[in-house]
C-alpha cells in the first residue's frame, strides 16, 4: 500500500459536501466512519544531553515524537521519533479478536507474549504512556483530532479514500484526505511514479487541493504504517 | 495502567516439590503455566535538570524502564533439578541479521514506587505499560547527519529505544511457573543473569547463570486491578491476598516487599 495525505485548509461545509457528493457519484463501497488522534511531542528542554556543558540550562537540540492512532485499527498507535524511528504499539491480543481477524492489516500481540508473563494484558495506549510516564523526556505540544470521517473504497477495492475533519484544540483546521493505493496496482515507489499516480487520482476524483505529502522516509525500504505517520507529521505540523 | 497488589517470598530449592504439590492441590491446576521472560533494564540517556521556580511544585520524575519480551532456553532444563551450572543458555537476540529480529514483541513498562502507609496488608503499586509489535528504522541518506550512518546495522528496536531517550544498562532472564487462584496469580521463578566467565559455550548462544547461587526460588503472589481508583476491587483483592497469606503461612512466608527497593525513579 502506498498512501498520500492531503490537507485542504480552506475547506468549508459547502466544499466538503460537494466533495462527498462527487465521491458518491463514483458508486464507492462505504466502509464506515473513522477518526484519528495525532499528537506532537517535543523533547523536554530540561533533559540535557551528556555532551553539553553544565552551565547551560536547556537542551540545544530539538527533536519531535509523533503518535498517530487511527480509529479503524483498534488501540493501535504508531509512534515516529525524529522522523526516523518507527514503532507500532497495540493492545490487541491475538486470542481477543478471534474471528474478527478478517483484515490481515490488524497487528496483534501473539498469545505467547501474554501467557509467558511478559505483559499483564492491561496495557495503555502508547501516547498516554508517553504523556504520563515519559514527561521528563517528551512534552506534549499539540493534540490534533480527526472527527466525522468516512471511508470510501473505489476501483474494486484497490483505492481507498478516507476523509476527515481536522481539529486542533477544538478549532477547525481543514479537511484531511488520505488516499491509499493497493500494492498490486503500484508499479514502483520512485517519487516520479508516485507524483504521476497521485496527480491522476486527484484529478479523477476531484480531491480538493491543499498541502500534500506522499513521500516515503526511505524509498528503498518502505514501512507502511511508519510512512503514513511520517506523512501525517509533514501535513499536520501546526 | 495496572494497580498491582502483591506479596513476595523466597523458598529454598528443597521446598520446591512440596510447594508445587500444595499449590496444585490448592488451585486444582495440575500443570501450571510456564513463565519465561527476558528483561532489559533501561535508563534515560540524558540528565534531567528542571528549573526550580519558587512556589511551583515540580512533579516530573525520570524513571527506569523495563523492556520485557519472551525467551526460549535452548536446553529446556527442568526447574525441579537444582544444579544447573553451565546448562542454561539462550540464543543471541540482537545479531546482525536484522530480518530475524523485526518480529520481536516488546512490552515497555514503568512502575511507580509502591504506595506508602501503615498497617498495609500487601504492597500496592501502579504499573504503566505499552506493548510494541513492530519497529522500523528509516535510513536517511539526505539527512546530512554523519554520525547516524554508522547506526544503520543496529537493531531497529534498540535504535527506537535510543531515539526515545533510553539506554539499556542491564538484563536478566526469568524462568518459572505460575498458578491461578481466583484473582490471584502465584509465580514461582528463578532469575538468571549472563555468565561472562563461561567461555566455552558456542558463539551463537549466551550462557546464563543463577543470580541467586543458593538455588532458591522467588515467589510472587499478585492481583492486577485495572484501575487504581476502583476501591472496592482493591479492598477485596487485599483481603484475598491476606487470606492466601494465612492459608500458606506454614509453607511460605508471604511478605510485603520493602518499597524503597522498588523505587524506580532516577536519582540525579
Amino acid at each position: 500500500m502506498v498512501s498520500a495525505v492531503i490537507l485542504n485548509s480552506g475547506a468549508n461545509p459547502e466544499s466538503i459536501t460537494q466533495f462527498h457528493d462527487e465521491l458518491a457519484n463514483e458508486l464507492p463501497e462505504l466502509r464506515g466512519n473513522w477518526g484519528f488522534s495525532f499528537k506532537i511531542f517535543r523533547n523536554n528542554p530540561y533533559s540535557i544531553p551528556s555532551g553539553q556543558p553544565d552551565s547551560e540550562e536547556v537542551s540545544k537540540e530539538t527533536r519531535f515524537l509523533h503518535t498517530l492512532s487511527p480509529s479503524y485499527m483498534n488501540d493501535l498507535c504508531i509512534c515516529l521519533i525524529n522522523r526516523r524511528s518507527v514503532s507500532v504499539f497495540t493492545n490487541m491480543i491475538d486470542e481477543e479478536i478471534g474471528d474478527l481477524k478478517f483484515d490481515t492489516q490488524i497487528m496483534t500481540i501473539p498469545n505467547g507474549h501474554l501467557h509467558k508473563g511478559a505483559a499483564t494484558g492491561l496495557s495503555d495506549v502508547f501516547d498516554k504512556f508517553a504523556a504520563q510516564k515519559l514527561q521528563s523526556l517528551w512534552t506534549l505540544k499539540q493534540n490534533v483530532r480527526g472527527d466525522g470521517g468516512s471511508i470510501y473504497q473505489l476501483e474494486n477495492g484497490n483505492l481507498t479514500i478516507k476523509t476527515s475533519n481536522v481539529f486542533l484544540h477544538g478549532i477547525f483546521k481543514g479537511l484531511l484526505v488520505e488516499v491509499n493505493v493497493d500494492d498490486h496496482i503500484v508499479e514502483s515507489t520512485s517519487s516520479e511514479y508516485l507524483v504521476e499516480l497521485f496527480d491522476r487520482i486527484i484529478i479523477d476524483y476531484k480531491i480538493p487541493k491543499g498541502k500534500m505529502c506522499f513521500e516515503l522516509m526511505d524509498s528503498e525500504n518502505p514501512d507502511e504504517l511508519g510512512d503514513l505517520c511520517f506523512q501525517y507529521s509533514e501535513i499536520l505540523n501546526f | 495502567m495496572v494497580h498491582q497488589l502483591s506479596l513476595v517470598s523466597t523458598i529454598p530449592h528443597s521446598s520446591y516439590v512440596q510447594t508445587i504439590s500444595t499449590l496444585q492441590a490448592l488451585t486444582g491446576l495440575t500443570s501450571p503455566q510456564p513463565v519465561s521472560t527476558y528483561t532489559l533494564i533501561c535508563k534515560p540517556i540524558n540528565k534531567f535538570k528542571p528549573k526550580f521556580v519558587p512556589g511551583k511544585v515540580n512533579q516530573i520524575e525520570q524513571y527506569f524502564m523495563k523492556c520485557i519480551t519472551t525467551w526460549d532456553d535452548l536446553d529446556s532444563f527442568d526447574l525441579a533439578t537444582p544444579y544447573l551450572s553451565d546448562r542454561v543458555s539462550t540464543s543471541i537476540l540482537f545479531n546482525s541479521d536484522s530480518a530475524a529480529n523485526t518480529k520481536k514483541i516488546w512490552t515497555l513498562q514503568i512502575s511507580d514506587i509502591p504506595i506508602a502507609g501503615k498497617n498495609q496488608t500487601c504492597s500496592a503499586q501502579n504499573i504503566f505499560e505499552s506493548t510494541l509489535v513492530h519497529t522500523h528504522t528509516a535510513s536517511r541518506k539526505d539527512a546530512g547527519d554523519e554520525k547516524d550512518s554508522g547506526d544503520l546495522d543496529k537493531d531497529s528496536f534498540l535504535q527506537f529505544l535510543e531515539d526515545l531517550g533510553y539506554n539499556s544498562i542491564n538484563q536478566f532472564w526469568i524462568k518459572g511457573v505460575r498458578f491461578f487462584h481466583g484473582d490471584i496469580v502465584i509465580e514461582i521463578f528463578k532469575v538468571f543473569v549472563r555468565d561472562d566467565a563461561n567461555k566455552d559455550s558456542p558463539s551463537d548462544s549466551i550462557p546464563l547463570k543463577l543470580l541467586d547461587e543458593s538455588n532458591g526460588f522467588q515467589i510472587k503472589a499478585f492481583i492486577n486491578v485495572p484501575k487504581s481508583t476502583d476501591i472496592d476491587l482493591i479492598t477485596q483483592g487485599s483481603a484475598e491476598l491476606a487470606k492466601l497469606q494465612d492459608f500458606l503461612k506454614n509453607l511460605i512466608q508471604l511478605e510485603i516487599p520493602d518499597r524503597i527497593f522498588m523505587d524506580s525513579r532516577v536519582q540525579n
